[in-house]
């Protein structure tokens, strides 16, 4: 199992990225990715084009905006920063989120609970 | 909200496909950069980081990025790795994802599939343009043809809100119009409850002379006070009629048309409080001005309100020319009828005198001013325009059938590359979209040409009359329904071959070179239908339009007695007030008579009332020598024309005995008539009708006793043009009705010819006399089948539709059996093989497209006979389901039907077998 990667499930992507430029501000798509990499400790890799996808879908739901600015190796790169609404967001899915993992732990405990007796 | 939001800003990225597209590239620029720019950190070599990046950013349309970076011949140029994936699924270029994510794919793909469908119609021109046209007839004629009939059946009066809710009254007798009598208007309007109001019209004919100016003619209309608040409509200046305007002794007043204050007074607002001096009488002040493109019920020049005189209230003047009513809200149309007759029945029963047999009779608008046969005769002609849209679209269907067949493999290809049966689907259906959109456009010119034409056509004479009564304009309604029609035909004609395609059998089809979905039943069983189809509804087409012919023809060369080339007629109206002594009238003719045969060129001129081809009226008459009398029982009535001296020499009509009247025949005179022989020969028979004494009755007074003083031969006045009724003509000199009559002259001189030298001689004898209507060829009046006539044009209408239904049918037919010559080449080329000869194969081929033929011609005639029924009311002298059109009819359609089969048949018989077998 440790070689297989995670499967994103629809809609987690999403929460992902608002989660991100939350707590780091704003970033370049490709800081996104790393990032969110990073966290999970590889153990998702991101193809970098559902990202570019996913920041599209966000700005036109009005919870990211794009602007252009200078990286930290001077470089021209568009970051991407949360907006109010973002935030909003973030906020019920995180609890929306949280519910769901707290429900899918104790059915999967009750399941082993009852294989192993 | 949010989806809302979203779907605005993808359709906006729609848009700006270009401009985001750049954004992107270099926003993936960047975090190429960034990303090779890391991987340098972990101490890659520059190719390799830039390698990474590259893969890491999802192959952006690869080839080219790694072609551009990379030494040629190295393994980067292959394509980007399907791997480091974060969920299942391929991988897909960041540019692909992005671009599918941002805008709307599926409008991307329409607009991808319009511009694939509009190569491949360029690399099929014959094609393209066939079908092309073909929509674009179909789609015009049903335009032009809406358009017409809207504005005949469904118009009404311009600004006028709720047309549908207006009634037109008249009173009838025995079923004929007798107009309307002021004095029953009035009860109408105090007893019957069903209306919010009812007003009345009396046609006024006027000079006008406003000092300005030379007089001039206009057309007036007199109308009730009230008239304007039940049309809905108020003066856009000054005031409208008040209550106080239209009772005896009111003070004269006169509402302008907006044109004509436009065109007489440009507009000036100050003709408010002037004066207008109308045929003599005393000057009307102006007070108010109607809005711009109303008017009513005619082009009317200027409205003055309906002053009941001393005559017009009398219970038997019959001057009104109708009533009209708007029913109150929640009354039905039935209602008011049934109430109205109750008001009539009273008023019969309390003068008898007047109103017996007076019904007063309730119509629309259609009714009323276009014919009570207005909606069947509208109806058919759009029912024609519909077959015709049908033939065009079974047409089309076909022709796409056989071209998604000739691409078979096309297609086929295109499946087994991954293309899903909807993708093909709705790329054939675009394919057609496009077809029709294209055809819909050249409809609409089609469409404005032919209702130009229409309106030119419908006697140029009645334009101006009829100018604001019927609206030809294509306004959006028009547009709306081109645009329906045109998608309809784009979805009906594109269904069939989408439907067919997606029913391959994609193995099939590639292993057999495309000859697997050619040759399947269904296919010839969809085509043949359509051609069944088309036949029937060519033939339905070619059957009306033959008895509508026949009819015509009848008509048109019908003997009526006169010789009508080279002959003018033309309306002079004389104004009461000016020319009310009988003899200044009688005078005035005299004297216009002579004068008008002094132009170079005019041979003779006579005036008579009704013009030839005009209904007489139909009063009592007696014999001397017949028993006690009682006319209204008797029922014996008989046409009476009134006419002038050499009448009948002007019109070509032979005095058989006796004479013509002549200018002893005045009011010193001995009172005489002439009768035709007709009535001659069924009162006199075997005797000399001459000096024989009859009396006509003006209602139930009966009239001096008159000697016959000549008999002539018959000339026909009934408007079928085909009975020959007895007539008696009056001398004018001796009659006691005067003003109008129509002016005959007999002269080789066409009328734009002659119209100033006319002109010129009436204003020499008056000057306050115009022409009233014309002067028209009589030869042309009589062809148009009367003054209003529309028969002509009916008939061309219906010939033209179906000429277009044979042609299509024809061609269709073609388009089915060469197809089908083409597929069955191999086939052909076999039976020669096997010794089949020239003859066998020729009858193969007219096998199989004639069988359809014949169904349809089966199926048609039947039809006909039903459908022709409609246009009985419309025809003269033949019956609707008359055998030699029938037979004219299927002998024609067979023949264009051979045509079609023809060339095929010809193609097939040059098969060669040796090459129809390598043929694959």
């Amino acid at each position: 199992m440790a070689d297989s990667k995670l499967d994103l499930l629809q809609g987690t992507l999403h929460l992902m990225v608002l989660q991100t430029l939350e707590t780091m501000g704003a970033l370049h798509g490709y800081g996104i990715a790393r990032r969110i990499e990073q966290l999970s400790q590889d153990q998702v890799l991101l193809n970098q084009g559902t990202i570019y996808a996913s920041l599209v879908r966000l700005q036109q739901r009005g919870w990211i905006v794009a602007a252009w600015g200078v990286s930290d190796n001077n470089r021209k790169a568009k970051f991407y920063s949360i907006t109010k609404a973002g935030k909003r967001q973030v906020k019920a899915e995180r609890s929306n989120w949280q519910r769901l993992a707290a429900v899918i732990g104790r059915v999967l405990a009750a399941s082993a609970g009852g294989e192993s007796s | 909200m949010t989806t809302l939001r979203q779907a605005g800003a993808r359709l906006i990225s729609f848009f700006r496909k270009r401009e985001l597209d750049r954004e992107f590239d270099e926003e993936l620029a960047a975090d190429i950069e960034l990303a090779t720019q890391d991987h340098l950190r972990q101490g890659m070599s520059l190719r390799e980081a830039r390698r990474r990046a590259l893969i890491k950013l999802g192959g952006i349309e690869p080839t080219e990025e790694l072609a551009r970076t990379t030494e040629p011949g190295s393994a980067g140029c292959l394509r980007a790795p399907r791997r480091l994936e974060g969920r299942a699924g391929p991988v897909r270029a960041s540019k692909e994802v992005h671009r599918e994510s941002r805008g709307l794919p599926w409008l991307d793909g329409i607009v991808q599939d319009i511009r694939y469908a509009g190569r491949g119609l360029r690399r099929s021109p014959g094609f393209t343009v066939t079908a092309i046209a073909t929509l674009a007839i179909g789609i015009g004629v049903n335009a032009a043809v809406s358009t017409v009939t809207k504005a005949v059946l469904f118009q009404g009066f311009r600004l006028v809100e709720r047309n549908d809710r207006i009634l037109y009254i008249h009173s009838q007798k025995d079923g004929e119009y007798s107009g309307v009598s002021y004095a029953d208007f009035q009860d109408w309007r105090a007893q019957a409850r069903s209306f919010d109001g009812i007003g009345a019209i009396a046609d006024l004919r006027i000079t006008l002379n406003d000092k300005s100016g030379f007089p001039e003619r206009y057309t007036a209309t007199q109308i009730t006070a009230n008239a304007f608040r039940l049309l809905s409509q108020k003066p856009i200046l000054g005031r409208d009629f008040a209550p106080s305007d239209d009772i005896p002794g009111a003070a004269p007043v006169a509402i302008l048309n907006y044109r004509f204050w436009e065109r007489r007074y440009a507009k000036d607002p100050a003709i408010i409080g002037q004066t207008l001096q109308i045929n003599g009488t005393p000057p009307a002040t102006v007070i108010g001005v109607m809005p711009e493109g109303f008017s009513f019920p005619q082009s009317q020049d200027l409205w003055v309100p309906l002053v009941p005189t001393q005559d017009l209230q009398r219970r038997d003047a019959r001057n009104l020319w109708f009533a009209f009513g708007r029913m109150a809200d929640g009354v039905t149309r039935e209602r008011a009828r049934t109430e109205l007759e109750t008001v009539g029945r009273r008023l019969e029963n309390a003068y008898p005198l007047t109103n017996q047999g007076q019904v007063p009779q309730l119509e629309s608008f259609t009714e009323f001013f276009i014919g009570p046969n207005a909606t069947l005769i509208y109806g058919a002609l759009w029912g024609a325009a519909g077959f015709v849209f049908l033939i065009v679209c079974a047409n089309v269907a076909n022709l796409l059938v056989a071209r998604a067949i000739g691409r078979s493999r096309e297609i086929s290809l295109r499946i087994a590359l991954g293309a899903g049966q909807w993708r093909i689907m709705r790329q054939l259906l675009i394919e057609s979209l496009v077809l029709s959109g294209v055809g819909g456009v050249f409809g609409w010119g089609i469409a404005s040409w032919g209702v130009r034409a229409y309106e030119l056509a419908t006697n140029p004479q009645i334009g101006e009359w009829s100018r604001d009564l019927l609206d030809y304009t294509m306004d959006y309604h028009v547009l709306a329904y081109l645009v329906a029609i045109s998608i309809g035909a784009g979805l009906f004609c594109g269904l069939a071959p989408a439907l067919r395609l997606s029913r391959w059998n994609l193995n099939t089809v590639l292993k057999n070179g495309g000859h697997g979905a050619t040759g399947s039943g269904r296919r010839k069983g969809l085509s043949s239908l359509l051609i069944i189809g088309e036949v029937a509804l060519a033939i339905v087409l070619l059957a009306g339009a033959g008895v509508m012919i026949r009819s015509f023809l009848n008509m048109a060369t019908a003997d009526l007695g006169v010789r009508p080339e080279n002959t003018l007629e033309m309306l002079l109206h004389l104004p009461e007030v000016k020319n009310s002594r009988r003899e200044a009238q009688i005078s005035f003719f005299d004297r216009l008579k002579t004068r008008l045969e002094t132009i170079p060129g005019v041979q003779s001129a006579a005036i008579g009332l009704p013009p030839a081809g005009g209904i007489p009226r139909r009063p009592l008459y007696q014999l001397s020598g017949e028993g006690p009398f009682i006319a209204r029982q008797s029922g014996l009535t008989v046409a009476a024309v009134t006419i002038g001296p050499d009448y009948f020499r002007t019109l070509g009509a032979t005095v058989l005995s006796g004479r013509e009247f002549n200018n002893s025949d005045g009011i010193s005179g001995t009172p005489a008539v002439v009768v035709n022989q007709r009535f001659a020969s069924e009162h006199w028979p075997g005797e000399t009708a001459l000096g024989q004494r009859l009396r006509l009755f003006d209602r139930e007074t009966p009239g001096a006793w008159l000697t016959v003083v000549g008999v002539v031969s018959n000339i026909v006045y009934a408007p079928s043009r085909q009975e020959i009724a007895p007539v008696v003509y009056l001398p004018y000199g001796q009659t006691p009705r005067g003003g109008d009559m129509w002016v005959l002259i007999r002269t080789p001189i066409p009328t734009g010819g002659i119209v100033t030298s006319l002109r010129r001689e009436i204003s020499a004898l008056d000057s306050d006399i115009p022409i009233w209507l014309g002067p028209y060829s009589l030869a042309d009046q009589l062809a148009a089948g009367g003054l209003f006539g529309n028969i002509r044009n009916h008939t061309v209408l219906f010939l033209i539709f179906a000429a277009i239904a044979l042609l299509l049918a024809s061609v269709g037919l073609y388009a089915v059996v060469a197809q089908s010559v083409r597929q069955r080449t191999q086939e052909i080329g076999i039976r020669m093989a096997m010794g089949a000869t020239v003859r066998d194969i020729v009858k193969l081929v007219f096998q199989q497209g004639m069988l359809p033929v014949g169904i349809g011609l089966t199926i048609g005639l039947v039809a006909s006979l039903a459908v022709s029924r409609i246009l009985k009311a419309e025809l003269i002298g033949v019956s609707p389901a008359d055998p030699i059109t029938y037979i004219v009819a299927s002998v024609m359609l067979i023949l264009a039907a051979t045509l079609g089969c023809l060339i095929p048949a010809r193609r097939a018989m040059r098969v060669d077998p040796v090459v129809a077998l390598r043929h694959e």
